[in-house]
């Protein structure tokens, strides 16, 4: 007669791969909020300085200044660019994205007035 | 029949172990980076409320690593009182970092003291053609620029620094 498994081992067997899930996910969430902080710092350079990137341009980051969290995250890389919004001049629209590797952990747009940046 | 489970018990609790090692290392980073980002967020939001920033104030100074600002006070209704400033101070003390928010006496603003513990605060204000801003907390840094002639922070298309 064939012996059963034991139901503890079955558990065990189970929650392996459960709190690999885990970590994995809780290290995402770091990267994530990582990127989303370096992206914000990289926008709120250039809506203080908008003469630093022209329309249609497109640039790698970090950029402009030292950014420490992407220093410190070699294994990110990303981009930011500016175009016109709708066509309209005085509205420019501002996108940096960051990726970890082949994914991409944020991507973030910022509308500026141009007029009174804000 | 023993030996398999043995060993694969064995085999659990190490990978076990490893797992929660991890999770207590990326735990330890990401709670190191959110009190990077508190201390950040409340050094950006005084550097965007300042019309100013002094040299010295009551004894400490610029050159010791502090950053001093001055805010314009406000009343009950949130509008600015001409001529009142309010005293917002960063500066280090040993391994610790500490906020103080001075209200003028006419401010609706209260006093404010906080003691970041751990947080190797290093801050400076350089002027130029820009003004620079940096603070640095738990060896992270974070550098911001402003430019004087152009940047309306308050609310009320106010100039934020004094030319």
């Amino acid at each position: 007669m064939k012996k059963r498994p034991s139901l503890l081992l079955v558990l065990m067997l189970v929650s392996l791969p459960i709190s690999a899930a885990g970590l994995a996910l809780y290290y995402w969430s770091y990267e994530k909020k990582a990127a989303v902080e370096a992206a914000l710092e990289q926008l709120e350079f250039v809506r203080m300085m908008p003469h630093v990137i022209t329309n249609g341009e497109k640039i790698r980051l970090p950029a402009f200044t030292h950014n420490s969290i992407m220093a410190s995250n070699k294994r990110f890389s990303g981009s930011l660019s500016c175009d016109y919004f709708e066509g309209n001049i005085s509205l420019r629209r501002l996108k940096a994205e960051i990726f970890f590797g082949p994914f991409r952990l944020t991507s973030l747009e910022c509308l500026v007035d141009a007029r009174t940046r804000n | 029949m023993r030996r398999p489970a043995a060993a694969f018990t064995l085999v659990f609790t190490a990978i076990s172990v490893v797992t929660q090692a991890l999770f207590a290392l990326c735990f330890m980073k990401s709670s190191d980076f959110d009190r990077f980002l508190i201390v950040k967020r409340m050094f950006e939001n005084c550097v965007r409320l300042s019309s100013g920033t002094l040299a010295s104030y009551s004894g400490i100074t610029a050159e010791n690593g502090a950053a001093i600002f001055t805010l314009p006070s406000i009343d009950l209704n949130l509008a600015f009182i001409n001529g009142a400033y309010d005293i917002a101070i960063f500066y280090p003390a040993g391994k610790n970092a500490v906020f103080r928010l001075l209200p003028s006496g006419l401010s609706a603003r209260g006093n404010e003291s906080v003691i970041m513990k751990g947080i190797n605060l290093k801050t400076s204000v350089t002027t130029g053609n820009y003004h620079s801003f940096s603070c640095c907390a738990k060896n992270r840094l974070s550098r911001s620029f402003y430019n004087p002639g152009l940047a309306l922070m308050l609310p009320s298309s106010r100039v934020v620094f004094q030319p």
